[in-house]
């Protein structure tokens, strides 16, 4: 990722060396990592909202209004994943690492895939 | 705001017919999910379907499949089944299509109270019946 906004679901009072979150849903806050040119410009939090039942477009819209291109995710639902799809913004997906700034590394050095809709989260079928 | 009703049995909903129209939605009716389906693909932005209620006991396709499809095509309508399940094993087979809430197979007035408290709720987080 050469430009653009990345959000991290994060735990606490989120940043760089904070650590994530497991469910983007219920994280208490969305680390915002500005890129240009291939190197981070600027660190910013982004509080989470209230997770509701059916809620998933919540966090789609709050991160759509935030100008975000690209999210890391542990996991996620079929829902949240179309939505997010819908309004432009590529979901990624490490599932193995807590802390944030290896992901964020990773996602601006091309080293993330984006989630496949066969990873999604779910028993039947899939949040 | 529009709610479509997915099944055969207009009875089944009553409750929840009558309680959506005192909360000023225009209601449709359907009876199979590929018209569901083609309903939603066709309708415009400028008026959108908030809501779509599935008979769980449709004959043909599963309310879990035909939710997916609802998903795949508009993940930003809102869906709800009836369902005999426990909510436990609804939690698990419904998990991750953002079901509002699981619907007894013949919804009360208390379950359409319920209903559309939860639903006036998300349509506020979510900022617009659009989005």
């Amino acid at each position: 990722m050469k430009n653009g906004r990345i959000a991290i679901p994060s735990n606490g009072e989120g940043g760089l060396k904070g650590t994530r979150a497991g469910h983007f849903g219920h994280c208490d806050v969305f680390t915002l990592v500005d890129v240009m040119d291939g190197q981070i410009k600027e660190i910013t939090v982004l509080a989470n909202k209230e997770h509701a039942q059916g809620g998933c477009m919540v966090p789609v819209n709050l991160l759509a209004e935030n100008r975000v291109n690209a999210l890391v995710v542990g996991g996620i639902g079929m829902r949240p994943l179309m939505g997010f799809r819908q309004v432009g913004i590529d979901v990624f997906h490490d599932d193995q690492r807590t802390e944030i700034e290896p992901v964020v590394m990773d996602l601006i050095q091309g080293k993330l895939s984006q989630i496949q809709n066969d990873q999604v989260c779910g028993g039947g079928g899939g949040q | 705001m529009i709610c479509v009703f997915v099944g055969k049995d207009k009875t089944v909903f009553s409750n929840l017919e009558q309680a959506l129209i005192r909360n000023h939605m225009e209601i449709k009716w359907i009876d199979t999910g590929k018209k569901l389906l083609s309903l939603l693909a066709d309708h415009s932005a400028d008026t959108p379907v908030v809501l779509v209620i599935i008979d769980g006991t449709l004959p043909g396709s599963t309310a879990r499949d035909l939710i997916e499809q609802v998903v795949m095509q508009n993940p930003m309508v809102n869906c709800v089944a009836t369902s005999a399940l426990s909510p436990e094993k609804f939690h698990e087979k419904f998990e991750g299509l953002g079901v509002l809430m699981q619907l007894p197979l013949k919804p009360d007035e208390k379950d359409a109270q319920r209903l559309v408290t939860h639903l006036n709720k998300i349509v506020d987080m979510t900022g617009s019946p659009n989005k």
